[in-house]
């Protein structure tokens, strides 16, 4: 069921209109056990319609946490994530608002596949569509659809427990745009370790039906991997690393050369993250020069901080005997004075 | 910038029941599994709410059948029809809800006539109306709706209905008018009757001035008897008695309802019936038949109320009218409140239906727990925490309403045998199909059952509610945390159940169970039941798993496999255990409750006899007893004298018997004396002609101990008497006596069945002392010893032929027979117990389906790594069969003990709520050979059900399984 309404107040008329999802300066902090974690810590992100964007990082990072949050599952403890077809700040929505509007905006796609193991490939595929209410010739119409366009005719009438790894994993991206399908363009689909446990042939067939899907559906992908593999299919690359962004990479990257391609970008607050691989070969200095000349910011290391320049003092002369005070004396040892 | 639009996707509404079914269609035996538990906790109250309202209603409508005519109403003394607005107060009545109809019956005399009998020519119904030739008769004007309503109080040959032209006649009525014209009238025969339609004042007339109408050309359609206990109808149409013959000679009844003949309103026409209802010879009555049903449908213990109200209300309303009825409407009250007071009887099997509550929150939360990863599934896929919530509880709901209908059809076929029980495992066929044609499940007993089938969607409730968590997407569909071994003691297991054990054998011993307080001691017991289950089935798991480690010898490679398996799997061994323990443990002690009470009672009856044979009889000369010791197989009989005493201001009894025979024939007990045993009592009292062995009640009531002396006033044969006494000795009781005390509790086997001495208590004396001092020599009692083994069924057959003279033996003697509501509580508890034992296997079996289905679709991926490294599918077979048994014998073992020690407590509670409380103490009876042969069933039973998913474990395919690791 469809419906549309307008909104009031029209704070997020900024944005352009190729934007899908709009992540702004967000934080997530967990409590547990009276211990404080932080999660994500300022991240701020766009996703753009009918683009593939990946994101990798060591595990721990926030790429998880991160995900959960654009899809609207986990709320952000501070900052806004903006979602085109609500053209809201979701982060102050209730969960029934946001499921009814997730189920024609958002798809998951896991790495366990999350396939219900009493239903075959077909109706695991539809069971979004039902769950959404979607008419059932509609419904008919769009698996059978993306049952072809995932290449199962063959294995619709197989029981999930009797696929294979690739084919599960087919099953679960037909069943992430059985909704999204007729958005035009307006959705996104999240990846999480979408192929972790395929090999990498069939990973990479999965990686190209990734990609047709985003050019014939134009449908936006946000993956999160650790692959290679996966990320030199994206349009962009997020760097995360402690809950932070640490870089932006454009297409195609390798991620043994992330240094090469890296580009950092100043936070709302403009922080600048330093990338820890170029920190490593420069000995890791915590303070540097910074200067600009000839179009260029230059950064230099410097040996000593701010604070140990500042601690160094000095032995200063008596102004009545001329005798040497030493360093951290007030009173003259010779004659007494005062400084 | 785009248009500004909100794509909302409002959601299916009918997912989550349609998601429900299918669910339900996909894991058909653990759905059906719970179902099936929860069905037995439903089916184990509602047996016994409808077994007692279809026990209600039969003895509601047995009663209405035998006496469907419940009220008469007649115009008093003196008063006419009219006078006494007899056909107002008609209306009254029949205007009442709870009246289905009512007949008013008028009643004149007639005159038979026909062919060979003369004419009469004037009529004096007090004179000798035989010799004058004249066969007068009560002439009864019915219609065939009341015929077909008195059917079961007539006997009759030939039709007890009739046509235009037909007649009914009474045998009575047939031999008399034998007797006066010399003919034979049978079925068939025609016959005429003159119908007298006034009464004159002095009872005399001609046929004119008597008004008679001659119905000449009846066919005789049937010969009525009347053949009903109940005197009703008889004191309605009451017989005078005359000299039919001889004014010097005998009188006889005639004119009743015996002496009378029915013919149809409609043959004798309206305007003659009402001159016979106005100025016939007799006042007309009004018969009132009740509505069974409609009482019933008011409620089953306001019957009797509801009837009396109906009586009361006529005699304010029309006071020249006689009330007449309702005489053994105490009887209905007594029937229809002993199965009300039964339903207590739900207590019994109260540890099963726990056990299946328990059960239904184990498999539930099982349920809802393996299904996490579902859960994820479903909110990745867009459904709602309220979709996913709704679709559990619609499963939920299903599940409930299946249970509800299978434990509700359970129960019907259940509750017929608790009614037909005639022994543990035994039944009356045909009890059980009239129990089953008549099934009335009361209302009551369906808000009971649908309230207990709520139980599964709030056990749903609460597991969904903790295990649902809205950030839970991207679960794997199964986890399995893997449980360490734990290292406890069995110590302090054993130490826990000692103390539990201890404090239920005690239990009935510090605080006397009877009424409310049996109740809650059942409650606890329950309670402790479950406990001592939970800490026995630790106790063996942990001997178990030590002991299957020592024994390696044996078991093999098994033994580490069993061993570690025991100790790991807490989870699912645990809660297994403790149900078969419980199962097992229920069975047993449900058995020697059960068989325990048979024997107490029988025990008690015994006692209450007090001899082997205990002849009753009109007061015979006292030396009958050697008569009596003549018949075979007789050895010794004591004659036993009542008589009436006092002490001061206090009445009593003596009971005077010969000490020495008394002493032979009696069946003593421990607790019948205190002042020392039976024979050093007897033999005192046999050596002091004057002694006297006191209760104890009232020894300390006047202060007395033995060898003081205590004069007693009797009653003699020409006067009372009075004479000192010695006591002798101290009793509580006496075999064939009952209490000695006054305050006899009137619900002991002696008191039901009349053996108790009544009065305020009794004394026994030396009958040669008071028959030499009272003058009295008969005695109406004699207890009889026989000769062990041997059949003296010809003895008592004899004895029993005698005039007025009645014999009882242990043996023969049936309480349930005798006191309805005994044996109503009795096959009420066999009935019970065999359901129990029934419900306890199929949940046994129920819940090794669904554990041990779930522990091997668990540990699949366990079975396919020991079958990849080389195992076949026997040693798989053996291995998950060995340690699947393990757990079964386990249980076994420790059930046998919990069962025995908890039908121990049982026994002694279950006299608590029963109608009849022992004399004597409780006996513990173990029924072996039955409790062996159930127990081994049951055992095979449970271990053959393991063989299934130990087959299915070994039928795992290493192949897929590991494929997917």
């Amino acid at each position: 069921m469809v419906t549309t309404a307008t909104e009031q107040l029209d704070i997020y008329a900024d944005y352009p209109d190729d934007v899908v999802v709009s992540v702004e300066n967000v934080y997530k902090i967990y409590k547990t056990n009276e211990i404080e974690v932080v999660a994500l810590s300022g991240v701020s992100l766009q996703i753009l319609e009918g683009k593939i964007m990946c994101v990798v990082g060591p595990s721990g990072s926030g790429k998880t946490t991160l995900t959960n949050i654009i899809g609207g599952i986990t709320k952000a403890t501070v900052g806004r994530v903006y979602w085109a077809n609500l053209q809201t700040d979701i982060t102050k929505l209730n969960e029934r608002v946001l499921t009814e509007a997730r189920r024609s905006f958002i798809g998951f796609v896991f790495q366990v596949g999350n396939l219900l193991p009493h239903l075959n490939a077909w109706q695991n595929v539809e069971l979004a569509a039902r769950i959404a209410g979607v008419p059932r010739s509609i419904r008919k119409e769009r698996v059978d659809r993306l049952i072809r366009l995932v290449g199962l005719e063959d294995r619709k009438k197989n029981k999930a427990t009797t696929l294979s790894g690739g084919e599960r994993s087919r099953v679960a991206i037909a069943s992430a745009l059985v909704n999204l399908i007729d958005s035009e363009g307006k959705a996104l689909v999240l990846a999480d370790e979408p192929t972790g446990d395929l090999d990498p042939e069939t990973a990479e067939r999965i990686l190209d039906l990734f990609q047709e899907l985003n050019e014939t559906l134009g449908t936006s992908f946000f993956i999160v991997t650790h692959s290679q593999q996966v990320a030199s299919k994206a349009d962009i690359t997020v760097e995360i690393r402690d809950g932070v962004i640490s870089g932006f990479h454009h297409t195609g990257i390798d991620l043994d050369t992330l240094g090469h391609t890296r580009i950092v970008r100043l936070d709302d607050t403009y922080r600048l993250p330093m990338p820890l691989d170029l920190l490593e070969m420069a000995g890791n200095p915590t303070e540097f020069r910074i200067s600009y000349s000839d179009g260029r910011f230059i950064l230099v290391p410097q040996k000593a901080g701010v604070l140990d320049v500042a601690r160094e003092r000095k032995a200063r002369t008596c102004r009545v005997c001329g005798h040497e005070i030493p360093p951290g004396k007030f009173i003259c040892p010779n004659c007494g004075s005062t400084l | 910038m785009s248009e500004r639009r909100t794509d909302l996707m409002r959601g299916n509404p009918w997912f989550a029941p349609a998601y429900a079914l299918s669910s339900l269609r996909n894991y058909p035996l653990r759905n059906m599994g719970i179902a099936l538990i929860l069905a037995i906790g439903i089916a184990l109250p509602t047996t016994v709410f409808i077994w007692s309202s279809t026990g209600t209603v039969l003895v509601v409508e047995d009663y209405f059948q035998d006496a469907p005519i419940q009220l008469a109403l007649t115009p008093k003394s003196g008063q006419t029809l009219q006078s006494s607005h007899l056909p107002l107060a008609q209306n009254f009545v029949q205007s009442n809800p709870f009246v289905g109809a009512t007949f008013m019956v008028s009643s004149t005399v007639g005159i038979l006539v026909g062919d060979g009998i003369p004419d009469w020519s004037s009529y004096d119904m007090n004179t000798q109306v035989y010799a004058a030739g004249i066969k007068d008769t009560r002439v009864l004007v019915v219609t065939n709706d009341l015929l077909s309503n008195l059917t079961n109080l007539f006997t009759c040959e030939g039709n007890f209905s009739l046509q235009s032209g037909q007649v009914l006649v009474s045998w009575q009525f047939v031999e008399y008018a034998h007797d006066v014209h010399g003919i034979d009238i049978e079925v068939g025969s025609v016959i005429g009757l003159d119908v007298l339609r006034y009464v004159s004042q002095d009872l005399t007339g001609t046929p004119e001035t008597l008004g008679a109408v001659r119905l000449a050309n009846l066919t005789v359609a049937g010969i009525y008897r009347y053949s009903s206990p109940s005197g009703l109808i008889p004191g309605l149409f009451p017989s005078i008695s005359r000299k039919n013959w001889d004014p010097m000679g005998f009188s006889a009844s005639v004119l009743g309802i015996h002496d009378s003949v029915m013919v149809l309103r409609d043959d004798l026409g309206d305007d003659v019936v009402e001159d016979i209802e106005g100025r016939g010879f007799f006042t007309p009555v009004v018969f009132v038949r009740p509505d069974a049903s409609a009482l019933l449908r008011a409620g089953a213990p306001y019957i009797a109320s509801n009837l009396i109200n109906l009586k009361t209300q006529v005699e304010e309303r029309f006071p020249l009218v006689f009330v007449d009825g309702l005489r053994q409407l105490w009887r209905l009250e007594a029937f229809i409140n002993t199965y009300l007071g039964s339903q207590v009887l739900t207590i019994i099997v109260l540890p099963i239906m726990v056990m299946s509550m328990m059960l239904t929150v184990f498999t539930s939360e099982t349920s809802v727990s393996r299904r996490r990863g579902e859960i994820s599934a479903l909110r990745a896929k867009g459904a709602s925490f309220n979709q996913v919530f709704a679709t559990f509880m619609w499963e939920s709901v299903l599940l409930a309403i299946v249970g509800l209908v299978v434990g509700v059809v359970m129960s019907i076929f259940l509750a017929p045998l608790v009614g037909a029980s005639t022994g543990l495992l035994s039944f009356d066929r045909e009890v059980y199909m009239e129990f089953f044609t008549h099934t009335t499940i009361s209302p009551l007993a369906l808000v009971i059952a649908a309230m207990l089938a709520l139980y599964l969607p709030a056990a749903y409730l609460i597991h969904v509610a903790r295990r649902i968590d809205v950030a839970e997407i991207g679960q794997p569909n199964v986890d399995e945390p893997e449980e360490t071994a734990e290292n406890i003691r069995a110590s302090r297991y054993a130490a826990a159940l000692g103390a539990v054990l201890s404090l239920l054998v005690a239990m009935p011993f510090l605080v006397v169970p009877r009424g409310t307080m049996a109740v809650v001691e059942l409650l606890a017991t329950t309670l402790i039941l479950f406990v001592a289950s939970y800490l026995g089935s630790r106790f063996m798991q942990v001997v178990t798993a030590r002991l299957s480690g020592g024994i390696n010898f044996v078991l093999g490679e098994k033994a580490l496999y069993l061993s570690q398996s025991l100790r790991r799997r807490r989870r699912q061994f645990i809660p297994l255990l403790v149900i078969l323990t419980l199962t097992l443990s229920t069975t047993t002690m449900m058995m020697i409750q059960t068989d325990s009470f048979r024997a107490t009672v029988h025990h008690d009856i015994e006692y209450a006899i007090g001899a082997d044979l205990r002849v009753e009889c009109n007061q015979r000369p006292i030396w009958f007893n050697w008569t009596i010791r003549h018949y075979p197989g007789v050895l010794n009989v004591t004659p036993v004298i009542r008589d009436w005493a006092a002490v001061g201001s206090d009445s009593l009894s003596l009971v005077a018997v010969d000490p020495d025979t008394y002493l032979k024939v009696g069946a003593f007990s421990d607790y019948s004396f205190v002042s020392g045993t039976p024979s050093e009592v007897l033999g005192a009292l046999e050596t002091t002609r004057n002694g006297i062995v006191l209760s104890s009640y009232h020894a300390a009531l006047w202060n007395k101990t033995v060898g003081d002396n205590v004069t007693v006033i009797f009653g003699g044969a020409a006067g009372v008497v009075g004479a000192t006494f010695r006591v002798v000795g101290i009793m509580v009781s006496a075999p064939g006596f009952g209490y000695a005390a006054p305050d006899s509790s009137e619900s002991t086997i002696a008191s039901m069945f009349g053996f108790q001495v009544v009065g305020d208590g009794f004394a026994l004396v030396n009958i040669d002392f008071l028959t030499r001092v009272s003058g009295i020599w008969t005695a109406d009692l004699f207890l009889a010893n026989t000769v062990p083994y041997v059949n003296i069924t010809e003895t008592i057959t004899a004895l029993d032929a005698m005039f007025e003279v009645t014999v009882y033996t242990p043996e023969t003697f049936d309480p349930a027979t005798r006191r309805y509501s005994l044996g109503l509580f009795m096959s009420g508890m066999d009935g019970l117990t065999t359901i129990g034992l029934i419900m306890c296997t199929v949940m046994g079996l129920a819940s090794i389906a669904l554990f041990l289905g779930s522990a091997v679709l668990e540990r699949q991926a366990e079975y396919a790594l020991f079958i990849a490294l080389g195992g076949t599918k026997k040693q798989v077979v053996s291995m998950v069969f060995g340690e699947f048994a393990g757990s079964v014998v386990t249980a076994l073992a420790i059930s046998t003990v919990l069962g025995v020690i908890f039908g121990f407590t049982m026994s002694i509670l279950s006299f608590g709520i029963s109608p009849i409380m022992p004399l004597l103490s409780a006996v513990l009876s173990y029924p072996v050979t039955t409790l062996l042969a159930v127990l081994s069933l049951e055992s095979i039973v449970i271990l053959m059900s393991c063989y299934l998913p130990a087959r299915r474990a070994a039928m795992t395919d290493p192949a897929v399984t590991l494929r997917n690791l």
